[in-house]
């Protein structure tokens, strides 16, 4: 086959998901299963092997200790992506990159541990670093799941604050004005697990598993959610409302556990450590000459950003597609010097040394809180009877939007 | 540099290593194996053996280097569709191997930073949207309702073998539109 027949097929195989939609799924999952059934399996096989074997080790002696060149230590994964996304500068996923999500979402995978989904029109810096995975997120909005472990950490920075997990579940959604800090709103909801969110000006605050906080113009708060079960009509939406008050019920029982966990002598201690951790961290932080500049730099980028937005806000819509190239090219910059301004957190040997303990005595204190939740009963029947809830209004929303189906095709 | 003056391999690969890998290229080798001829089904299939391949029992060039270790997977997937082929006895394909290092030649130059695809898929679709009513209803006949070529023939009054030309010439079109259009992005 020709060059231009292959040119040919690869348009010819483009098509068949430009048009017709046959697209990749997303196989981590199984193929992730397989690998561990053919370990498993492998380990099935030679264990009558290795037990002959181990009499020959015994008598083979010390030279079998000797370090082998051969076996090399396990590699920490670097930083992935896939899925619709577009890497500022050299096009490389590595720390510091700046990553951009436009139509489509886009998948991180840091440290093996942290798997990040961002959402369409999301930016994000890869920061952190081994065994504590950072992003910082400029505009968009982030799902976080995070294998929980006692020695890892994950963050997502925002200018807002800083969310800090250590196995958990949960998105970070940043709205309103861009590079414009005072018009911004972070919002944190939390599915499963827990999570800290550290903020300056404000003490940190612990979020829960089914919990909504918002910080920026609003202040924080938990979001609330109304069971209306006297505006529901039908036999399905009367049983959701149902649910709802019922799930209301069991959560607040819930969160009235975590509330006595949290004043336990020795949770309290470890949070209070954290808390004045990050504290000292943060004034260090905010003290140095460097990241001042930094920081002027960016206020610097955010005026200019304003500037153009006013400017255009009078002007035509063609204006803004001109424009559109200048507003990429200030998003980067501003993206880029917040990369500069984590990247000293870590430059700077103290404040270096302050951030790896604010990071240590956060995965202390969440460690230890989730280790007494663990040790509740109580609080794990009620975790099981709010998952067996879900299930139900999983299934009730299902039917109602397969009623609502009904009814539209109906009418129509 | 290693010993033999090679850049030095990474260690083998583990869990983590796999799901970064999986995460970071199956999207590429779907579409690449596709584009060498596999259908639907059996470019699921061979992703997954391309990565299960790898696990444990195979050490890739360089964790840090994204088209390299593309080029690597790329290499194995390539290998693993040979001996599917060579398998089939019913509808044996007779491309070798030679062929397929060509077809990988216009991939890499398609996609030199190691790419998976998916914005040349977006600006495909909008180079489709763009070409002329009669050419986007041939593609929906092709592509969408997959229709043959005597089906078309029919439906368009030509003759079979000038649909084929006729949807030769839309993909050369479109070729060149979304080469412009990726240079246009990328500038």
């Amino acid at each position: 086959m020709k060059r231009e027949e292959w040119t040919d097929r690869l348009v010819d195989s483009f098509l068949q998901e430009a048009v017709a939609g046959e697209r990749p799924s997303d196989q981590t999952r199984q193929i992730l299963a397989r690998a561990a059934l053919r370990e498993r399996h492998r380990v099935r096989v030679w264990a009558p092997l290795a037990a002959a074997a181990a009499v020959l080790v015994l008598t083979a002696g010390v030279w079998t200790w000797w370090p082998k060149k051969g076996v090399e230590p396990a590699v920490y994964p670097p930083p992935a992506a896939s899925g619709a996304y577009t890497v500022e500068g050299d096009a490389q996923v590595r720390r510091g990159a700046v990553i951009e999500t436009h139509e489509g979402e886009a998948r991180l995978l840091l440290g093996g541990y942290a798997r990040i989904t961002m959402r369409p029109g999301s930016t994000a810096v890869i920061a952190g670093r081994e065994n504590a995975e950072e992003i910082f997120l400029t505009g968009g909005e982030v799902e976080c799941e995070v294998e929980g472990r006692k020695d890892r950490l994950f963050s997502v920075q925002t200018e807002l604050g800083t969310v800090s997990v250590v196995g958990t579940r949960f998105t970070v959604q940043l709205t309103g004005e861009e590079n414009d800090m005072n018009a911004k709103t972070m919002v944190v909801k939390v599915i499963v697990g827990t999570v800290m969110v550290t903020s300056l000006g404000a003490s940190p605050s612990v979020l829960h598993a089914g919990e909504r906080g918002t910080w920026g113009r609003r202040r924080p708060g938990l979001g609330t959610e109304r069971p209306a079960i006297q505006d529901a009509k039908t036999p399905l939406e009367k049983a959701r409302a149902a649910c709802s008050l019922q799930e209301r019920a069991l959560k607040a029982q819930r969160q009235q556990i975590e509330d006595e966990v949290l004043q336990d002598a020795e949770v309290a201690a470890a949070m209070k450590a954290s808390q004045a951790a990050a504290r000292a961290y943060y004034t260090e932080l905010n003290d140095h000459p460097d990241y001042g500049d930094l920081k002027q730099a960016r206020e610097a980028v955010a005026a200019e950003f304003q500037k153009l937005t006013a400017r255009l806000r009078r002007g035509r819509r063609e204006d803004w597609q001109k424009n559109r190239q200048e507003f990429a090219k200030l998003r980067t910059r501003s993206a880029e010097l917040r990369g500069k301004m984590l990247k000293l957190a870590d430059a700077v040997p103290e404040l270096a040394g302050l951030k790896k303990k604010t990071q240590d005595a956060l995965i202390a204190f969440l460690t230890k809180y989730q280790e007494k939740l663990n040790a509740n009963k109580k609080y794990a029947d009620l975790g099981k009877q709010l998952e067996e809830m879900a299930g139900w209004v999983s299934e009730i929303d299902d039917q109602m939007t397969e009623e609502r189906r009904t009814q539209r095709e109906a009418d129509k | 540099m290693g010993e033999d003056g090679r850049p030095p391999r990474a260690a083998r690969v583990d869990h983590g290593t796999l799901e970064m890998l999986v995460t970071e290229h199956q999207a590429e080798l779907y579409r690449y194996v596709k584009y060498l001829g596999a259908d639907h089904a059996l470019a699921e299939d061979l992703v997954q053996e391309t990565f299960l391949a790898t696990f444990k029992g195979a050490s890739p060039p360089s964790l840090t280097d994204v088209p390299r270790r593309g080029a690597w997977l790329r290499g194995i997937a390539r290998h693993l569709l040979l001996r599917h082929w060579e398998r089939e006895v019913r509808n044996p394909v007779t491309l070798d191997s030679r062929a397929l290092e060509r077809a990988e030649q216009v991939w890499t130059d398609t996609f030199p930073g190691g790419e998976d695809g998916v914005l040349y898929v977006e600006a495909l679709r909008l180079c489709v949207e763009q070409m002329p009513e009669r050419s986007r209803e041939m593609l929906d006949f092709r592509y969408s309702q997959r229709k043959s070529r005597s089906e078309m023939a029919a439906a368009f009054s030509m003759s079979e073998h000038g649909v084929k030309s006729a949807l030769q010439r839309i993909r050369a079109r479109l070729w060149e539109c979304v080469q412009a259009r990726l240079k246009l992005e990328g500038a």
